[in-house]
């Protein structure tokens, strides 16, 4: 394989894992919601905001697809394809890790807004605490790959 | 309440748990059952059920004496809804086998003893009432599922050894309860298996104070069941005990408070009534933890029992208000709710 092959394979590393991760986030809170949902639809804005948090993470990894694309060149070295990929990690695990997790906690932040549809907010704070990881794995893989 | 439990997450339930955490909230609170409590009359106690999971059914009620005809309708929907979130079988037979077993006893004795019963058969079991009542008329037992003719098999070979309906029904209830285990374990959701050992021991307690106090002939070893965490051993070694020592014994399990408060009001005036009430708040307790569980099968179970504490929490205070009980001595049989 050579450095272009090496950095695609990075690109699409950070692209799929971080979106499978949110996937899989967004398909736990989402049935949580709608089983609230199903018995309160009155509840549907204050759920909306905590079943697209775990999404972000998806688009945190087609960002740094997409930059990492933007430093792939015909003549791309070996060394530097596997730069590329090592920048790519970060937000490729942070991502896929973190938004399977955030789902969880958006999951019981729908059980609170369930009870206590004013509390919602409260629910949205913890789910952003997980949030912070992914934004951090972002930043790094935007640096690293800087410098490249 | 010591008892401590595993919960298992389970993703196949986040639809069922979102969906079961906004019922929850219409069940009854303690708020709600002071205010039924001190109701002056019986369409007072019917208000006060407006805005609960009872709502509708309350609504169509024309006559609160007709009580029973409520329950049974509640039943019907809490079980409906049951059949509809859980998945697993083996858990909806766990809820629905006690009144297999209810109908088996009913049937038997209806058999057996000279004296008829008016106890009615149940609708709720997992065999069809008129089946089992059919294959007792017409001695075809086939119709039955295999556990219940086994069931059916030794309870009669104890009633033709001993010649005693009381014998046989302890053998009923101790194959019904090992059923449970084996359900509650074959499940392998521990918040289950916990529930049956926790209903073993409180019907185990129960039995032994009530042939202690009550000085009956029955055979202890007998009228125990086995599978709980309290040992057989630990009962018999009781057996010679005076009451007012009996709390001490228990001091290092979680039944303590429920054994000091219960065994106060039996040798104060040999009521059974705040042991009763005592034995369903340690229920409703247990399921209380079920509010750290954010998706699993747990909160349904939970649901599923509250909301049948809650049934009996109306149905006791309906009796109460129809027989003019003074509200002192109502409040003082009312256990606790899930909210």
């Amino acid at each position: 394989m050579d450095g272009v092959g090496i950095a695609i394979a990075g690109s699409a590393m950070a692209a799929f894992l971080a979106g499978i991760g949110s996937a899989i986030g967004i398909g736990i809170v989402g049935q949580q919601a709608a089983g609230v949902l199903s018995e309160d639809p009155e509840k549907f804005g204050s759920l909306f905001i905590l079943v697209v948090l775990p999404g972000t993470q998806g688009f945190y990894g087609f960002l740094a697809s997409m930059l990492a694309m933007g430093k792939i060149t015909p003549n791309l070295t070996m060394i530097d394809g596997w730069r590329i990929l090592f920048a790519c990690l970060p937000i490729a695990i942070a991502g896929f890790v973190s938004a399977i997790h955030q789902g969880k906690v958006c999951a019981a932040g729908a059980n609170l807004v369930a009870k206590r549809a004013d509390q919602a907010m409260k629910g949205v704070m913890y789910a952003v605490m997980v949030e912070t990881y992914a934004v951090l794995g972002l930043i790094i893989t935007i640096f690293l790959l800087a410098k490249v | 309440m010591n008892q401590t439990v595993e919960f298992k997450p389970d993703l196949k339930y986040t639809y069922a748990t979102g969906r079961i955490r906004v019922l929850e909230t219409k069940l009854l609170s303690s708020s709600k059952v002071e205010k039924m409590i001190n109701s002056r009359s019986i369409s007072d106690v019917l208000i006060y059920l407006e805005d609960t999971a009872y709502d509708d059914t309350v609504g169509e009620m024309k006559d609160p004496g007709k009580y029973g005809e409520f329950v049974k309708i509640e039943r019907l929907i809490s079980f409906d809804l049951m059949e509809r979130l859980i998945l697993d079988p083996d858990v909806k037979h766990l809820f629905r086998i006690p009144y297999d077993f209810h109908n088996l006893k009913v049937l038997l004795k209806r058999r057996l003893s000279e004296v008829a019963t008016s106890i009615v058969l149940s609708d709720f079991g997992t065999i069809p009432a008129e089946v089992m009542k059919t294959a007792f008329e017409t001695d075809n037992f086939h119709l039955l599922p295999e556990f219940m003719r086994e069931v059916i098999g030794q309870a009669l070979a104890q009633h033709y050894l001993k010649k005693n309906l009381k014998s046989m029904e302890f053998l009923i209830d101790n194959l019904e309860y090992n059923h449970l285990l084996f359900l509650s374990k074959k499940t392998n959701i521990p918040f289950l298996v916990t529930y049956v050992k926790i209903k073993i021991d409180l019907t185990n307690i129960s039995t032994f104070l009530r042939i202690k106090y009550f000085n009956t002939k029955d055979n202890v070893e007998e009228a125990l069941i086995e599978g709980g965490n309290l040992q057989l051993r630990f009962f018999l070694q009781l057996i010679s005990e005076s009451p007012e020592s009996l709390p001490s014994f228990f001091s290092n399990n979680p039944y303590l408070y429920l054994i000091e408060e219960g065994v106060r009001k039996i040798i104060e005036d040999g009521s059974f009534s705040i042991f009763d009430k005592e034995s369903e708040n340690y229920i409703m307790n247990y399921m209380k933890l079920s509010r750290y569980v954010t998706f699993g099968i747990e909160p349904i179970v939970a649901y599923f029992v509250s909301r049948e504490q809650d049934l009996n929490i109306i149905k006791m205070i309906l009796v109460g208000k129809l027989n003019e009980i003074p509200t002192e001595e109502i409040r003082q049989r009312i256990p606790i709710t899930f909210n």
